[in-house]
């Protein structure tokens, strides 16, 4: 008897502690208070526009505070520019000895992705907005980050684009929609990631307005990347209507002297975008790898080669002067400001490509090839030429966009070697991070790696 | 019942320029220069019933079952059930062995149980968003993947045992063999770049891993005189860990580490150093491409994008060892420990910049390096110097080296003055001491240390879990070697 007393007991006990824990079930729903969840962060309009703005921040502290330019710098330079630094990962890019641990290319490929993955979800909940007008441009300010975004992962990680060709080799993975774990993809084509590419920052021109604080994408913003993006595809006509309608139709001016298109803490007339940067976020990594210890550097990881300072072909020209000295390296005075606004696209460019485009076609729209240059050498007060050839154009690029993340892009689509590198040598393509392959058995490295 | 409550919030404030020492209060500075305001939390709530039933001191039989529900876990997963049992008996207890004047104690016990583990970092199941700027406005940007289904990770451990004295327990000892399944594995799961998840990574429950060994101390005083006593502890554990089942039996890679069943946990795996080219001074690599039958191409190439990474080592040492011996004599006392471990690798991964002939900038080189080759028919493991070029420095088993080591931990000589001399100065004891923390470590561990190990060179992207990339060092600083010259007053 006793026993089965007991045992009732111990069973009476058991239920009451078992109901105990359900009915204090509650205490342990713990909202954080640091953080919200998914379903708040996506439930109102409000939100998805911070978090478009997250994106435009994870940007730039990202790849575009200049991170980006030194890649191209460094991996493109032949001679231009002398490594000084400690860094491995920037070491091997000029160096061109990548292998698939190279941290650069992971930074690119992992954060493009991640960004990629901010702006998807923005799109994805665009039924938030009521406002026509105001859906429509975050819309386009979306599409203006992933367009942007696949245009460098496909310049970085494909093979060349080659005008005329089916531009079957493989770029990377293409992802239109939001985050998901479940999904694996493999590496679309260059074709396909330049046409991506391209679809989005036709929309990003159509649907954004022609200002938009200069820190944010703007329509001419967009026409700028596509300029670029056509150039890079060798599609010359387009490229100069894009820089055309830019130097037509924009607001932007070139500054009236070259000092002044630099290190600016606004962004001034000539930037077609800036990223921004203040001593409170973000940080510009031009002047981190460019410039002294005492302008914010790290001393000069980065200086100028004699062998550039060469290439100026007048006196007077203010860009072949345009560096300081600092402990026996010449380093350049376009990032002198520890807080300016990051890798400005400047009007200067759209003259360039205007120039180009319309020698390379025979034609004049807008200018002349000869005036445009003219135009952007009185401005660097070199002396005026009287006839221009592709060579004459393509190094007046060199003269006035050096150190922007224009070496590598310029050099293997004009078909230049990059040092002893032919323009197509495998180098001069990034590995996709062994991080990546990993993740992914459906990833092919590129050859070489 | 037990419930838990955890809050952590801190806020700081700083101020600068205070008009002088005196005011210290933040509204007196001059420019409130940075705040922080942090808030996190978690709780858990416990029902758990134990028995204990015991027969004559002999036979002991113990039963528990917890229920534990964790704030961390997924709404729909947070409660698990584990359950324990444990027998014991003892055997000295029997009236056979009570006669055997020998043995002072043996207990012969088993026990099984469940174990639940949770993670430490709170509200690891929910996607998150957090704050942060652009142009001095506000953003929002994800920090967490998702993973509702998040739940406990759970151990069953068989443990056997037994525990001796003999010679009225001046030996005394205990053996055990223990055997512990990890299933649920609590694990940061790698996600496809191009998923687009937050961090590429989301917190989940993967496959299961083994744990199992043998576990030996074993005490004595050796000798026990009026004046003199010396009593040694020796223990000894064995470890062998597995895993088991990933899921889909896919190889889950960690920066250098890899999860792969059957194979040790969080494993090295690397691309193999094959050494120097004498001919050209060239850093060779095994291949270790997977040929048409199977077996792996051996061949050599100084191309490090050409070689296949293999498994090359464990982080996790299997034997682990230690001596301790005290001696006392009047009042002098005297003891020293001596600690070893044996089977684990550690990747030195500053070695790719110390141990590169300025291959990777200008830091200061280990000695190895002036045995480089230097001229054709060089025989060495050290390829040829280029400087800022990549002549074998990269990741590869060139830098993972045995950690295996026995180290004289501690040391202590103390004195302790006779009551007679002291109490005359109204003190009860006083010892002088010194002690020496790691003054011998005998390794060919060719790093700082063996012994230190970093998480931090490792970890990569955003919000990283430090067990996954385990063993590696970079420039870790080494234990120090401490000597300290103190006294103990009682009074």
């Amino acid at each position: 008897m006793k026993k089965i007393k007991n045992t009732k007991t111990i069973i009476a006990s058991a239920a009451l502690v078992l109901s105990l824990l359900g009915a204090c079930k509650g205490a342990l729903d713990i909202e954080p208070q640091q953080s919200i969840s998914t379903d708040k962060a996506t439930a109102t309009k409000e939100n998805i526009v911070n978090m478009l703005k997250g994106a435009y921040g994870e940007a730039r502290t990202r790849l575009f505070s200049g991170v980006l330019n030194v890649y191209a710098d460094l991996l493109g330079n032949s001679d231009q520019v002398t490594w000084n630094g400690t860094f491995a990962n920037l070491r091997e890019l000029h160096a061109k000895e990548m292998d698939s641990n190279n941290a650069s290319a992971n930074t690119l490929y992992s954060w493009s992705y991640a960004i990629i993955g901010r702006v998807n979800l923005v799109l994805a909940n665009l039924n938030k907005f009521t406002d026509a007008k105001e859906k429509s441009k975050v819309e386009g300010e979306a599409a203006f980050i992933r367009g942007l975004l696949y245009f460098e992962l496909a310049r970085y990680f494909g093979k060349a684009y080659e005008a005329g060709k089916a531009n079957s080799q493989p770029a990377v993975p293409l992802n239109l929609l939001p985050p998901d774990r479940k999904t694996k993809l493999k590496r679309s084509t260059v074709e396909e990631v330049y046409a991506q590419a391209i679809s989005d920052l036709k929309k990003a021109y159509a649907q954004l307005p022609d200002e938009n604080g200069g820190v944010f994408a703007d329509k001419y913003a967009a026409q700028a990347i596509l300029a670029r993006v056509y150039l890079q595809m060798g599609d010359y006509p387009a490229a100069r209507a894009a820089a055309n309608d830019i130097i037509a139709n924009s607001k932007h001016k070139l500054m009236p002297n070259y000092k002044a298109a630099f290190d600016s803490e606004v962004n001034v007339d000539e930037y077609l975008l800036a990223w921004f940067v203040n001593n409170q976020e973000g940080s510009n990594n031009s002047v981190l790898y460019y410039a002294s210890q005492s302008l914010g550097g790290r001393g000069g990881d980065i200086s100028i080669a004699e062998a550039y300072l060469k290439k100026f072909d007048s006196p007077s020209d203010v860009r072949g002067k345009f560096y300081y000295v600092n402990k026996d390296l010449k380093l350049t005075s376009k990032y002198t400001k520890e807080f300016a606004n990051a890798s400005p696209i400047r009007l200067a460019e759209m003259y360039l490509i205007r120039a180009e485009t319309n020698f390379r076609e025979g034609t004049a729209v807008g200018a002349s090839p000869l005036q445009d240059i003219n135009t952007i050498r009185k401005r660097a007060e070199a002396s005026q030429l009287k006839a221009v050839t592709l060579a004459d154009i393509l190094r007046e690029r060199e003269l006035e966009l050096a150190f922007e993340g224009f070496f590598l892009h310029d050099y293997k689509r004009t078909g230049r070697k990059v040092g002893k590198l032919a323009h197509d040598d495998n180098r001069l393509v990034m590995p996709i991070p062994q991080s990546a392959m990993d993740r992914n058995d459906l990833l092919t490295q590129n050859p070489g790696y | 019942m037990n419930f838990t409550r955890n809050d952590r919030r801190n806020i700081s404030v700083t101020g600068q320029g205070f008009p002088t020492d005196e005011f210290k209060s933040i509204s007196s500075a001059a420019k409130i220069s940075a705040g922080t305001g942090e808030f996190t939390a978690w709780s858990q709530l416990s029902g758990f019933m134990r028995a204990t039933y015991s027969y004559k001191d002999k036979y002991i039989l113990k039963g528990s079952i917890r229920r534990d529900g964790n704030s961390v876990f997924g709404k729909k997963r947070r409660f698990g059930n584990f359950p324990a049992l444990s027998v014991a008996w003892r055997a000295s207890e029997e009236g056979f062995l009570q006669q055997a004047p020998t043995v002072s104690d043996l207990k012969l016990r088993a026990s099984w149980g469940m174990n639940g583990n949770a993670p430490t970092e709170n509200f690891l199941s929910l996607g998150l968003f957090q704050g942060d700027k652009y142009n001095v406005g506000s953003t929002l940007v994800p920090s967490q993947a998702e993973n509702a289904d998040l739940k406990w990770e759970q151990t069953a451990q068989i443990n056997i045992g037994l525990d001796f004295g003999f010679l009225d327990n001046r030996i005394t000892g205990s053996v055990d063999y223990y055997q512990k399944n990890t299933s649920d594995l609590l694990f940061p799961v790698q996600t496809p770049h191009s998923a687009l998840v937050p961090g590429h990574q989301y917190q989940a429950n993967i496959g299961s891993l083994a744990n199992k060994g043998f576990e030996f101390i074993l005490s004595t005083t050796n000798l026990q005189k009026e004046d003199l006593t010396w009593k040694t502890t020796l223990n000894f554990s064995t470890n062998n860990n597995k895993v088991l089942s990933l899921p889909k039996g896919n190889d889950i890679i960690t920066g250098r580490n890899i999860l792969r069943e059957g194979e040790s946990v969080n494993a090295f795996y690397l691309v193999e150093y094959a050494g120097v080219d004498p001919k050209t001074g060239d850093a060779l690599y095994v291949k270790n491409a997977k040929k048409a039958d199977g077996t792996l191409d051996k061949s050599t190439t100084n191309k490090y994008n050409e070689a296949k990474r293999v498994i090359a080592g464990s982080p996790i040492p299997q034997w682990m060892g230690g001596l301790t011996s005290t001696l006392t004599y009047k009042g002098i006392d005297f003891s020293f420990t001596l600690q070893g471990q044996w089977g684990a690798s550690v990747y030195n991964g500053g070695g790719q910049y110390q141990e590169t002939g300025f291959g990777n900038g200008l830091d200061n080189q280990t000695i190895e390096v002036m045995n480089r080759w230097q001229k054709p028919g060089d025989i060495t493991n050290v390829p040829r110097a280029v400087l800022f070029r990549n002549n074998g420095h990269s990741h590869s088993t060139r830098y993972l080296w045995n950690a295996n080591f026995i180290r004289l931990r501690n040391v202590a000589l103390g004195y302790t003055l006779p009551s007679k001399i002291t109490e005359k100065i109204n003190i009860k004891t006083l010892r002088l001491y010194v002690t020496g923390l790691n003054l011998l470590t005998f390794t060919k561990y060719r790093g700082y240390d063996p012994e230190s190990t970093s998480d931090a060179a490792n970890r990569s992207g955003s919000g990283s879990n430090a067990n996954r990339n385990m063993g590696s060092s970079f420039y870790s600083a080494p234990a120090a070697r401490v000597f300290t010259l103190g006294f103990n007053v009682t009074f």
